[in-house]
């Protein structure tokens, strides 16, 4: 995509352990247009998060980008000083964590925490003007009782209300880029649907583009326009949210929507042999090839590449390989 | 499946905390965590109770088992009230009644192999006599979950989520119980891991003919999994019913937008604005008057304030609204 707002290419991410190398993220390249909502589907360990903290710089030891690029607004991350970087993050790109409880200070009021990021990054601006701004993006976050909300702690919030401050936080500097990780996991079902209905809201309004994290293929059919879906490090397919649901192709994603239980039928559920491989001994060639019930001999020992079945719609699987004599010299 | 003869039920069964001050002195207020529920397991059915966090369901559950002790009301099971059961007595039942929690992790003793963890039960209630009886049980039991019996001699960190629920569930089924109490026992797992387990504890059902009771907040494991379900708000019962009734025709306006609230995994089907549900969940110190619900509900009227609706049936089902059935 040309006129993409962040550009991830081939993104390596990998965790000196003392066990051996971990490659959390294992050439991931993404794309998000201005205004797009992307998701990024997988399960627990399949580097979703992990692509997500490399993008805002906030890996830990012993973790390290070591390949590829992000480019941001046509900006390079993974090449920039942490001044800078620095100036970026909190303002332009922005980010909700899952755990509404932990990543609020405790002895903070938080119209306070979320004015921080505005005196910040907006060094015009008054103390008095960011209160009223907090107070107006409060407002806007559908907090009721702003103006007395910004004076109290976390802890006098319900979880909603909690998750509805770091929402606030996030969009108080109008980022273009929103990284959302499991933004609702944590929350009640009709809690759930408050707190996406208002994302949704906010995007279309101030036009930000939202990566969206999770493990619900619900929330993801409900609000994103294209997906990735990602297992042991890498992509695994990608497309638009209309085409991957009516015309699944990776055997993964197909076993993933087939596991969930939905509210129309009684089915037996499909089950997804055995387990996801440990990162430190990953299988030869395919990785999902010891749990896919089409695999062939070849994804013993072959990886499969990026293969576009139809337009815009990429599957990393032998099944659908172009055949040899189709193929484009 | 059998729907006359009820294995377990509830009357009025009722537990408040009472609030302490920093001192331990009490105050006023009363948490009212499960308020004058009556409900019916028939055997061999599975019942799921349903709600939203701090809805009692877990509550519940606790206080069926007795792990929590009842403020009032009875327990009726196979016909006694064991609600006022000394210890002793429990010990008989506990041989009936078994439970599977939610955190695979914190549920399974760190120092103990699975021998010692699934063949605990057996020991306790002497229902093995010698070493070799216990480990052939005990090794029966791995095979039903689906767990290599060569590993019995592992520690729970040797294993994946996953698998430890099935220890969980092993240790459950080892004194061949009629009840099982499965407090949210997929929600800590993955997608693929959570209808694993979903499909084994319906084939141990079959299998061993038991009797679920299932706790859970995910709407879409409930409709797989249950023959009935119950939906609870803030303490009270608002619907109970056939799952497919329910989820066809909900009587109750917030079993309808509970429903309502999943994200379905249809793109085509985006949810409607007038769908959502606004507010949050009333503090269960002071519930609302009247109707617990009034308070999210778009339909109240005055009556809710004042009157508190009773469970009324309808057909086959019971909805706690004043206006369920009227359109």
């Amino acid at each position: 995509m040309e006129d993409a707002l962040l550009q991830i290419r081939d993104l390596h991410t990998t965790f000196y352990t003392r066990d051996g190398l971990v490659r959390a993220v294992d050439g991931v390249s993404i794309d998000i247009a201005a205004g797009e909502s992307v998701g990024i589907v997988g399960e627990s360990g399949c580097g979703k998060s992990m692509t997500a903290m490399s993008l805002m710089g906030l890996l830990k030891k012993p973790g390290k980008v070591d390949g590829g690029t992000i480019l941001f607004d046509g900006q390079d991350l993974t090449a920039m000083a942490p001044k800078d970087k620095r100036k970026l993050m909190g303002n332009r790109i922005s980010m909700i964590f899952q755990e509404p409880m932990t990543s609020l200070n405790p002895v903070i009021t938080v119209g306070r925490q979320v004015q921080e990021a505005l005196l910040l990054h907006k060094r015009e601006m008054s103390r008095t003007e960011a209160k009223n701004r907090v107070i107006q993006v409060f407002q806007l976050a559908g907090i009721p009782d702003a103006a007395k909300r910004y004076q109290e702690y976390p802890h006098q919030l319900s979880g909603g209300l909690r998750q509805r401050v770091m929402i606030a936080m996030a969009m108080v500097c109008d980022p273009g880029l929103l990284i959302a990780d499991e933004p609702t996991t944590a929350l009640d079902v009709t809690i759930e649907a408050q707190i996406l209905h208002l994302m949704k809201q906010l995007q279309e309004e101030k036009g930000t583009a939202v990566m969206m994290i999770t493990h619900n293929l619900g929330v993801v059919a409900q609000f994103c326009t294209r997906l990735y879906v990602m297992y042991a490090g890498k992509v695994m397919e990608s497309g638009t949210v209309q085409e991957i649901f009516k015309n699944v192709c990776h055997p993964y994603t197909e076993g993933l929507m087939r596991s969930v239980p939905d509210m129309e039928s009684k089915e037996r559920l499909y089950n997804i042999r055995g387990m996801v491989p440990s990162m430190l001994h990953l299988p030869k060639g395919c990785r999902f090839c010891p749990r896919c019930q089409y695999s062939m001999a070849r994804c013993f020992d072959q990886e499969p590449g990026l293969y576009e079945p139809s337009p815009g719609h990429f599957v990393r699987c032998f099944l659908f390989e172009p055949e040899k004599g189709e193929e484009k010299p | 499946m059998n729907r006359s003869e009820v294995l377990l039920e509830t009357r009025n069964l009722t537990k408040e905390y009472q609030l302490r001050n920093n001192f331990g002195i009490r105050k006023k207020q009363v948490v009212h965590a499960v308020s004058g529920v009556s409900i019916e397991i028939y055997k061999g059915e599975t019942l799921s109770l349903v709600g939203e966090s701090g809805c009692g369901k877990s509550t519940l559950g606790r206080l069926l088992m007795r792990l929590i002790e009842p403020t009032e009301g009875e327990i009726i099971f196979e016909g006694q009230d064991i609600a006022g059961y000394s210890e002793k007595q429990m010990n008989q039942v506990y041989k009936k009644i078994q439970m599977i929690f939610q955190d695979p992790y914190a549920s399974l003793n760190p120092r103990m192999r699975v021998r010692q963890l699934i063949g605990e039960p057996l020991i306790t209630h002497k229902v093995c006599k010698t070493r070799d009886e216990t480990d052939k049980r005990v090794k029966d039991l791995m095979h039903m979950v689906g767990i290599r019996p060569e590993l019995i001699d592992r520690y729970p960190h040797q294993f994946s989520g996953g698998q430890r629920q099935r220890i969980g569930i092993a240790r459950a089924l080892a004194l061949n119980p009629r009840l099982i109490v499965c407090d949210e026992p997929v929600s800590a797992l993955d997608v693929s891991i959570q209808s694993q387990i979903l499909n084994l504890l319906k084939d141990l059902q079959q299998e061993l003919c038991l009797t679920y009771l299932f706790i859970s907040h995910d709407l879409g494991v409930v409709h797989y999994i249950s023959d009935r379900i119950c939906v609870m708000f803030l303490g009270k019962v608002c619907e109970i019913g056939e799952t497919e009734e329910i989820y066809k025709n909900p009587l109750h306006p917030y079993t309808k937008f509970l429903l309502q609230a999943v994200p379905s995994m249809n793109p085509e089907k985006r949810q409607q604005r007038e769908h959502i549900l606004t507010g949050e969940i009333p503090s269960a110190v002071n519930p609302p008057s009247g109707c617990r619900f009034r308070t999210r509900c778009p339909y109240a009227k005055e009556i809710c304030k004042t009157k508190e609706p009773e469970l009324k049936s309808f057909g086959t089902r019971k909805a706690a609204c004043h206006f369920a059935g009227a359109g």
